[in-house]
């Protein structure tokens, strides 16, 4: 954190460096405030207000989303939604195969994947706020999937569950008939 | 050997505010992230225990119980249905949040209580969907693949209970006195965590086939 980019608030309550609030992160959805985004100190509404009472913006939601973003983000994770919900139908529409179940599950995964980085980005605020929330949380989410994967190996999930990508088809049952007195 | 400081951080930049952290980001907001950190490994235990089971009910060496999937009985429509509204409930949690920034009182509280009545939607669904799982013969006990089921949406479906229950605590109480904006954004946090939650679940156990 360089201190000339340190946020001049009165209080310094909320005071975090230009840098940690995501100086990259401000092209995704534009600022609402681009002196600040380039960098400039800021001063907030300081004052008797302690920082944290109604009617104060913080550094960081002042060059967060505005309501008319917030509103956009909302109907692309609704169209997302329509889509992975659209793939239930997938087999009705293009033929039942193991090609088109494989095409789901990826698209239902990667959807999933990006509604995940958009609300935890933008509706969480983390997008915009100090780096270090962002680590806390990916930390997290990172040791859980990692802690997780290692369980389900040691479980055979990957070999053992039926799941047609990591398990070769049954074998055929093939019924013999013993001829009888034979 | 470095000497290690047993003094309490100080804020540097401003020494005398009692309310500076270390890190500069307020501690409730802070926890409140390192516990959605936490409750990760809580639903990613749960999940994969579902995983593991979804596929081999009545299958576990001395376990009885029936061969019936959960999945099977599946109603993805109503689900959708339930989704989107947690998926709107998010929506109207930032714009709750938005407005206590701006110090918009009114607006706070109609998006507030406007969030609670989405949750408590949703909560409604899930009763439903778990009477009709029941009377199709789907209980808790009915075998591990249910059993993991009933216990992973059960748990997301108490998160959105106590979600509810702080934010109309939080409605109720911006009528008594000037509730905190910073109060809000925590309990924000705390709402769009419980909509990731299902976004992950809606996927792995209900459209993943």
């Amino acid at each position: 954190m360089s201190s000339t980019d340190t946020q001049t608030d009165d209080s310094g309550h909320f005071g975090q460096s230009v840098d940690d609030t995501g100086g990259a992160l401000q092209d995704a959805v534009s600022p609402v405030d681009e002196t600040t985004a380039a960098g400039a100190p800021k001063t907030s509404d300081g004052g008797a207000d302690d920082g944290r009472g109604m009617g104060h913006l913080d550094p960081a939601h002042e060059h967060g989303p505005t309501d008319g973003q917030y509103f956009t983000v909302f109907w692309i994770l609704l169209g997302l939604t329509v889509l992975e919900v659209s793939t239930y139908w997938w087999p009705d529409w293009f033929g039942d195969t193991d090609a088109v179940r494989y095409v789901a599950t990826t698209v239902l995964f990667a959807l999933m994947f990006i509604k995940f980085v958009m609300i935890a980005g933008i509706f969480m605020h983390l997008k915009f706020d100090p780096k270090i929330l962002r680590r806390v949380f990916i930390f997290g989410v990172l040791f859980a999937l990692a802690i997780y994967l290692i369980a389900l190996s040691s479980m055979n999930f990957w070999t053992d569950s039926g799941i047609p990508w990591f398990n070769d088809p049954p074998p055929e049952i093939v019924t013999t008939t013993v001829p009888e007195g034979g | 050997m470095a000497e290690v400081s047993l003094e309490p951080a100080q804020d540097l930049e401003f020494p005398d505010d009692p309310h500076a952290t270390a890190t500069g980001i307020s501690n409730p907001k802070l926890a409140m992230w390192v516990y959605l950190a936490s409750d990760c490994l809580l639903f990613g235990g749960l999940i994969s225990t579902y995983m593991v089971y979804r596929n081999r009910p009545g299958e576990i060496e001395g376990l009885a119980g029936s061969s019936l999937q959960i999945s099977e009985l599946f109603d993805i429509p109503f689900t959708s249905m339930t989704t989107f509204i947690l998926l709107m409930s998010s929506l109207t949690m930032v714009l709750s949040v938005t407005s206590a920034m701006r110090g918009d009182h009114q607006r706070m509280r109609l998006w507030l209580g406007t969030t609670a009545l989405l949750g408590a939607l949703f909560l409604g669904g899930q009763i439903y969907e778990f009477s009709v799982f029941v009377s199709e013969g789907a209980g808790f006990t009915t075998n591990v693949s249910t059993s993991a089921f009933f216990t992973l949406t059960g748990f997301h479906g108490a998160h959105v209970f106590v979600g509810v229950l702080m934010l109309l605590s939080m409605l109720g109480l911006s009528f008594k006195r000037e509730i905190e904006a910073e109060g809000v954004e925590v309990l924000g946090l705390f709402w769009h965590f419980v909509d990731i939650v299902w976004v992950v679940i809606f996927t792995v156990v209900y459209l993943v086939v």
